[in-house]
């Protein structure tokens, strides 16, 4: 009897560690036009090019249930709507965590709480839509590289930095890019389809310039067509990466020069090489999902009594602007979600520098590691020391509430996040040995 | 004709220019600090007994430099630690030095000393000090730098990986096998009087512990010997030494023991010394005022994370990064100082562990966050900072540097 018992419970937790499921859903956030548009100086919408979205996938390992809002805004919610939506759904998912695309073509939510109103249900009902509808999953990941971005910063001779923000003619840049095309499969266990496809890759979804006035993901709306295209049944997600220095090469392209034609070739472009990759991945189960966030702290980054004084006139910013500029005691989430010991996504509230995602990935002891900007909050950009001591456009502007180092101390605190939870950090100190 | 307003203008530069051109002026003195037979030694867990004697003498070598009203003392001291406040503000009330930072090289045949703090021997040591600070500052020259780069092998990472991930200690490699990673490069400050060597400050990083437990004399270890060779290759001139990232670098022939142990200790502060004679002899002037800034900050402790531990650091810079200094009061493993080389983007950079400046604890151990994950003596074991420490306090001094550099502004720029 008891042999019998104790068999039962054992075939439970096999069961238990084998249950990894995985859902998907997605809404229109339906924002009003008429609207702010976020991104480039103040705009309003007007129409509609392609919807703005909420992507939801969840994952579970039969014990805890994490679901990844991806949303077509240039920046996550405000906290309060991201703690509104975690605590409707909290009966359902254990953790939210919201990425935004950074599509300057969507609304501006912070200006706009009629809007937020409409939206913040439509994502709870996506995040409970892929929760009720979980399905037995494996997952992969693979890697390609594509060329769609250059980096926006450019050295002249003298060391002085020039910001170049298109690059038609394909130049050299003399910083850093990273062609990296990372890619995530979950495949539904019963049949091996796909069930989602996630693109990691890091560029601004600026093609669409400030004279387009219609909603829009940008790019990486046509990616995930060409994904979806390619593998019926799939549902496409774009995650930023680190695109803080990255631009597309077609930046800012004129409506009259067909922005839509480049916008559509360069998704293209991105989903050819992710559905190649993801084509040749090979899924497995994954037994445990862990997340943790440890909040970093900053001060502002500059003499604050001094540029309070000359924000508005100095810099000409706009009063929200000022605001997130002259913000103090900044607290920093850093979130980081651990699939087993073989997949690692790292998210930061901003927009990093592309030689960290670099770093993170060369560092990182996960071999799929992915680092996301963007993610559970906005304090702007985070350049590296170096670039924060040559200067230009994200390094040493008004767009740099935060410390010089905050991108270095958070890669280094996720470093320590993912050691900790493949229990490889102990907070006990160990016995020393004998010898 | 037309020339004439163009040189006048020209003179007028070269007249503004020459009060802010940076002059400096230096001093030097040297004071025997060996505490009397019978006092406690530190180092080693494993060593029986109080010191029976003195092989050769410990010693506090001073150097202050002065540019532009900065003065600056920097007393390197053969010793394992030692934490004073009151040399610093002793130093600064009575002779208006502003910056004080105590390098130790870190010995392992050197007095017990912060445990052993209510000895008489510890505010002798802390008066000796002093002392010296007057007499080096009162014998102040004008005075040229120099900056020169050597390269020795005397220390080996003690710390192997294992296939598992883990480390395991090797404290002795006498067969000399390759280890990672370690940092070869001797880097020198010469300082120069009447165009001889005044001065020679020598940093490297490796364990004065060639020395083992059952040395029972006072000894300076190699760093000793090194400084003897080098003055007897340059006469005049005074040798400092300056502990570099040497928490996980040991000597070939660590814990040698007695009588052979001397020997190789005077072996390899030869060595040594020949290397610095080498960086010395290709040093290159260098110019620009000094520019320092001492602070306090607080990290947490790793196994305690509510506590905090306040460390006090020192960033010190000559010229438009010609020479960069961060002293730091406990043992960084020496990949921080690869890092902090690289990212400094000086034309020479120390990093000095084991240096206590301006206030704090000592850090002890200071790993970087891949060790701290490995495991092994001073990387998950008497350590006690927060993960992550040294990766902030080297980024925290480069930053500093950049500031000094006049990189980094107070307010954003215009876009």
């Amino acid at each position: 009897m008891r042999n019998r018992t104790l068999a039962l419970s054992l075939l439970t937790l096999t069961a238990v560690a084998q249950s990894f499921t995985a859902g998907v859903a997605k809404i229109d956030l339906a924002p009003p036009t008429g609207i702010q548009m976020a991104g480039y100086s103040t705009r309003y919408s007007e129409g509609v090019h392609d919807p703005i979205e909420a992507r939801v996938l969840t994952l579970s390992d039969g014990r805890r249930r994490i679901a990844l809002v991806t949303l077509d805004l240039c920046f996550p919610f405000e906290p309060p709507a991201m703690d509104e939506i975690r605590a409707a759904v909290q009966t359902q998912v254990d953790e939210v965590i919201f990425h935004a695309s950074h599509t300057h073509s969507g609304p501006t939510y912070m200006a706009a709480p009629e809007a937020l109103k409409i939206a913040i249900p439509r994502v709870i009902t996506a995040i409970r839509d892929a929760a009720t509808h979980m399905t037995p999953a494996r997952i992969g990941t693979g890697w390609g590289q594509t060329y769609i971005g250059f980096n926006r910063r450019y050295a002249r001779p003298d060391g002085a930095m020039h910001m170049f923000w298109r690059n038609e003619s394909k130049s050299t840049s003399t910083h850093p890019v990273d062609p990296t095309v990372g890619v995530i499969r979950v495949d539904r266990a019963t049949d091996g389809t796909p069930l989602a496809v996630l693109v990691h890759y890091a560029c601004h979804p600026v093609i669409f310039g400030p004279d387009n006035l219609d909603y829009s993901a940008d790019y990486p709306y046509e990616m995930r067509l060409g994904v979806e295209e390619a593998l019926p049944g799939s549902m496409a997600f774009f995650l930023q990466g680190a695109p803080g220095d990255i631009n597309p090469y077609f930046d800012k392209t004129p409506m009259i020069e067909d922005a839509e034609a480049v916008m559509r070739a360069t998704g293209r472009q991105l989903a050819t090489e992710a559905v190649r990759v993801a084509r040749v991945i090979q899924t497995h189960p994954i037994t445990a999902i862990h997340t943790k966030t440890v909040v970093v702290t900053s001060r502002n980054r500059w003499n604050i009594e001094k540029l309070k004084a000359v924000a508005e006139e100095r810099y000409h910013l706009d009063p929200l602007r000022t605001a997130r500029l002259l913000r103090d005691d900044m607290k920093l989430p850093v979130t980081t979600l651990l699939l087993d010991d073989s997949i690692a996504l790292v998210g930061m509230p901003g927009e990093p520098f592309v030689e960290f995602q670099m770093q993170f990935r060369a560092k990182s002891p996960v071999a799929a590691s992915f680092l996301l900007g963007y993610t559970n909050g906005y304090f702007a950009y985070f350049p590296t020391i170096a670039a924060a001591a040559r200067g230009g456009y994200g390094a040493s502007t008004t767009v740099n509430p935060t410390e010089v180092g905050i991108g270095e101390r958070m890669l280094n605190t996720a470093l320590i996040s993912i050691y900790e939870l493949l229990g490889k950090l102990k907070p006990e100190m160990p016995p020393p040995p004998k010898n | 004709m037309y020339n004439k307003p163009a040189m006048l203008l020209r003179n007028f530069v070269v007249l503004l220019a020459l009060p802010v051109a940076a002059q400096y002026r230096a001093g030097v003195s040297r004071i025997d600090i060996t505490p009397k037979p019978g006092h406690a030694m530190g180092g080693y867990s494993a060593r029986s007994g109080n010191a029976t004697g003195t092989h050769d003498p410990l010693q506090a070598t001073v150097l202050v430099l002065e540019s532009n009203g900065e003065r600056f003392a920097w007393i390197t001291a053969d010793l394992r630690s030692f934490l004073s406040t009151r040399v610093g503000q002793e130093v600064k009330r009575r002779f208006g030095i502003g910056h004080t930072v105590i390098s130790v090289s870190h010995t392992h045949s050197g007095p017990l000393t912060w445990e052993a703090r209510e000895s008489p021997w510890y505010a002798i040591a802390e008066d000796k000090m002093i002392a010296a600070v007057e007499q080096a500052s009162l014998n102040l020259r004008p005075a040229t730098l120099a900056t020169g780069h050597a390269n020795v092998y005397i220390g080996f990472n003690r710390r192997k990986i294992s296939e598992d991930g883990t480390a395991t200690m090797q404290w002795r490699n006498e067969t000399k096998r390759p280890s990672h990673p370690v940092d070869s490069e001797v880097t020198v400050l010469v300082v120069q009087s009447e165009g001889k060597p005044k001065a020679v400050l020598v940093n490297y990083a490796c364990h004065p512990s060639i020395l083992g437990p059952d040395n029972l004399a006072f000894s300076a270890d190699y760093p000793g010997a090194m400084r003897q060779a080098l003055e007897q290759a340059l006469p005049g001139a005074l040798a400092l030494f300056v502990q570099g990232g040497a928490g996980d670098i040991n000597p070939y022939r660590d814990k040698e023991p007695v009588p052979a142990g001397f020997d190789a200790a005077r072996n390899t502060g030869a060595e040594l010394a020949k290397a610095a004679a080498t960086a010395v002899q290709r040093a290159k002037p260098i110019a620009g005022p000094l520019k320092i800034t001492s602070e306090i900050t607080e990290v947490a402790n790793r196994w305690k994370p509510t506590g905090t531990i306040s460390i006090g650091i020192t960033t010190a810079m000559i010229g438009d990064g010609a020479f960069c200094l961060l002293a730091l009061p406990g043992e960084p493993f020496v990949e921080h100082q690869l890092t902090f080389r690289e990212k400094s983007e000086c034309g020479t950079s120390m990093l000095a562990g084991y240096s206590y400046s301006v206030g704090g604890t000592w850090a002890g151990y200071i790993p970087t966050i891949k060790a701290a994950v490995e495991g092994g003596y001073g990387a998950n074991y008497n350590t006690t900072v927060a993960v992550g420490t040294g990766e902030m306090l080297i980024d925290h001094g480069v930053i500093r540097l950049l500031q000094m550099r006049g990189l980094l502004k107070e307010l954003p720029d215009a876009q």
